[in-house]
């Protein structure tokens, strides 16, 4: 059986994240961060080294903003913020986590506070928190052109994926995160525990439940998985 | 294990991170339990369709739209220090505090080579030398002070006969007990040391006309005035000395000093001031005559007469209780104005200076 972590693991072009402790709940030391030298440029005020820490996350970042608030423009809005917040505050980044995990936790709040904007927003407007406002080509009208030849194929994949996106979305705020940053991202427990300030067991828990809650959407939603 | 127990670690197993024994038990109970069977399907098909997910691509020029905000925080940044420390910016602060600290730099100089500056200039006055005549004509002038008239020299006639100088009209008294300095000729005009009670009474008006006629003697005041201030503190105490040489900016405190001087240098100096006595007549030449005369009648000693501008100007002295006599006498020759008048003195000789004006 092919394990979870490999088949969820999205082709994001990034290194999956090291397992620095093996004991769930250990104290960590300060991690080894392969972003260091970087960091540390960009804390003595170098704004082109900066460019590359964005030029190399910036696409996990909008994914996690993207799952998370199911807004593509809210989303870039997000990471864009995210970035400007996490360059105003990298003198004070410490190495305590790694760089990524730490602009993860920082995309991830202010997720989560513009997930509530719009929910207020779209209630005022009529729409349903589940069915969030969609372009004129749909939820995702910026993911990359399928590969397959069929049209029909196409049209049935992305209403697939519109569908799971719109399960996702429709989890809790606690389950669909830690479902974005383990199943989509490929975050480790340790890591995810870091983004969410959450103990690893707390994380291992609530993964489950965030499973089980979206295996049950996607089978009221698609019917027959 | 229970279905329940088995599908709380179908999620791990699925991950492949569940133990071993887990794993052997977990794949036990699929097998024989259908409905955990198609729960750990259907578990497994989620996570397909998670997988299946694309991700969304960032927009173009995401990076730099980033970057631009985080150039522009740092510009704000920049220009905030900028304000503070950048070169121009503190260019005129420094500028302005660098004259501040000149000035108050200049300051503290200053105070500290007053002290100096003005020992530098006391000296002189203190060893009681004058060095020029400059000066003492300087010090007569802006004094406000009463001045003794001009032929002073009268009450010091008997010295004056031997040092009077050539070259000015005033006859000059030194030698004797020691010249008069301008403290001396500032002291409340006294003719002995017996009238020092009365004196008192007509001080103010005796200052007044010491002033006026005061005004003429600085003119005449002239080298041989210095020649006797340089003599003078050699006679003079000491605190007289320090009184007669500092500057004009100092005549107030020289007053208060003076008036607190020793009573007898006071009557010392009163002793040797004349009594001034004004006549006017028609005739100056014929007036002075009949002056001689009377003064020679009275037994007058020291009898010196001089001719300026006009006047006719005796120094004598007399015995005291002749004074009355002789003003009895000059009121007859003319209209006569002293302002001591009315002086009876004890015994003793007492200096007079009688000027003979032409009546206007």
């Amino acid at each position: 059986m092919t394990l979870w972590v490999k088949e969820c693991r999205l082709s994001s072009g990034t290194n999956p994240p090291q397992e620095l402790s093996n004991g769930l709940g250990e104290k960590k030391p300060v991690v080894a961060d392969e972003d260091y030298e970087l960091v540390a440029l960009c804390q003595k005020g170098d704004v082109e080294t900066f460019g590359a820490l964005v030029e190399k996350h910036q696409k996990r970042m909008l994914n996690i903003a993207y799952r998370m608030i199911g807004d593509y423009e809210a989303a870039c809005e997000v990471v864009q913020d995210a970035f400007v917040s996490a360059h105003r505050a990298i003198r004070k980044f410490r190495g305590e986590a790694k760089f990524s995990t730490w602009l993860s936790s920082i995309v991830i709040n202010l997720s989560k506070n513009r997930m509530k904007q719009l929910r207020i927003q779209w209630q005022r407007e009529g729409l349903s928190i589940d069915h969030p406002k969609e372009t004129e080509d749909g939820p995702l009208s910026n993911d990359p052109p399928a590969q397959e030849p069929s049209v029909l194929e196409q049209l049935e994949k992305r209403e697939v994926q519109a569908k799971v996106q719109e399960c996702i979305h429709s989890l809790d705020d606690e389950y669909r995160e830690v479902l974005v940053l383990r199943d989509l991202q490929g975050f480790s427990y340790e890591e995810i525990g870091d983004i969410l300030k959450i103990p690893d067991g707390t994380v291992k828990s609530r993964l489950f439940r965030a499973r089980d809650a979206l295996k049950e959407s996607l089978k009221r939603t698609l019917g027959d998985l | 294990m229970e279905c329940k127990g088995i599908r709380e670690k179908l999620s791990t197993y699925l991950e492949g991170i569940a133990s071993l024994e887990e794993k052997r038990l977990i794949e036990q109970h699929l097998r024989s339990c259908q409905r955990c069977s198609t729960a750990f399907e259907d578990l497994r098909k989620t996570g397909e369709l998670l997988k299946g997910l694309e991700e969304v691509e960032v927009p173009p020029w995401f990076k730099q739209k980033i970057l631009s905000r985080v150039r522009a925080e740092e510009g704000a940044k920049r220009s905030v220090l900028q304000k503070l420390f950048y070169p121009l910016h503190v260019k005129v602060p420094i500028q302005a505090m660098a004259t501040v600290l000149i000035a108050v730099l200049v300051v503290y100089v200053f105070k500290g080579v007053e002290p100096e500056m003005k020992k530098s200039i006391q000296s002189p006055a203190v060893v009681g030398e004058v060095t020029s005549e400059d000066e003492v004509s300087k010090t007569v002038q802006e004094s406000d002070r009463p001045l003794a008239p001009p032929n002073d020299q009268t009450a010091l006639g008997g010295y004056a006969e031997k040092d009077k100088g050539p070259a000015t009209p005033v006859t000059q008294p030194v030698g004797g007990k020691g010249a008069l300095s301008t403290t001396e000729e500032s002291a409340p005009s006294k003719p002995g040391e017996e009238q020092l009670t009365q004196l008192a009474a007509k001080k103010k008006e005796a200052a007044a006309d010491q002033h006026e006629q005061g005004v003429e003697t600085v003119e005449s005041l002239t080298r041989q005035e210095a020649a006797e201030f340089k003599q003078a503190p050699q006679a003079m105490p000491q605190e007289g000395d320090v009184v007669a040489f500092s500057d004009a900016a100092k005549e107030t405190g020289e007053r208060k000093k003076l008036a607190a001087a020793p009573r007898s240098m006071e009557a010392m100096v009163a002793k040797q001031r004349p009594i001034v006595v004004m006549v006017h007549v028609k005739d100056a030449h014929v007036a002075g005559k009949e002056v001689e005369n009377l003064l020679n009648q009275l037994g007058a000693r020291k009898i010196v007469r001089e001719s300026r501008e006009g006047r006719e100007i005796f120094t004598a002295e007399l015995q005291a209780q002749d004074i009355r006599e002789l003003f009895k006498k000059l009121k007859a020759i003319g209209e006569m104005k002293e302002k001591d008048a009315s002086f009876v003195g004890p015994e003793g000789d007492v200096a007079v200076r009688i000027e003979i004006l032409i009546n206007p």
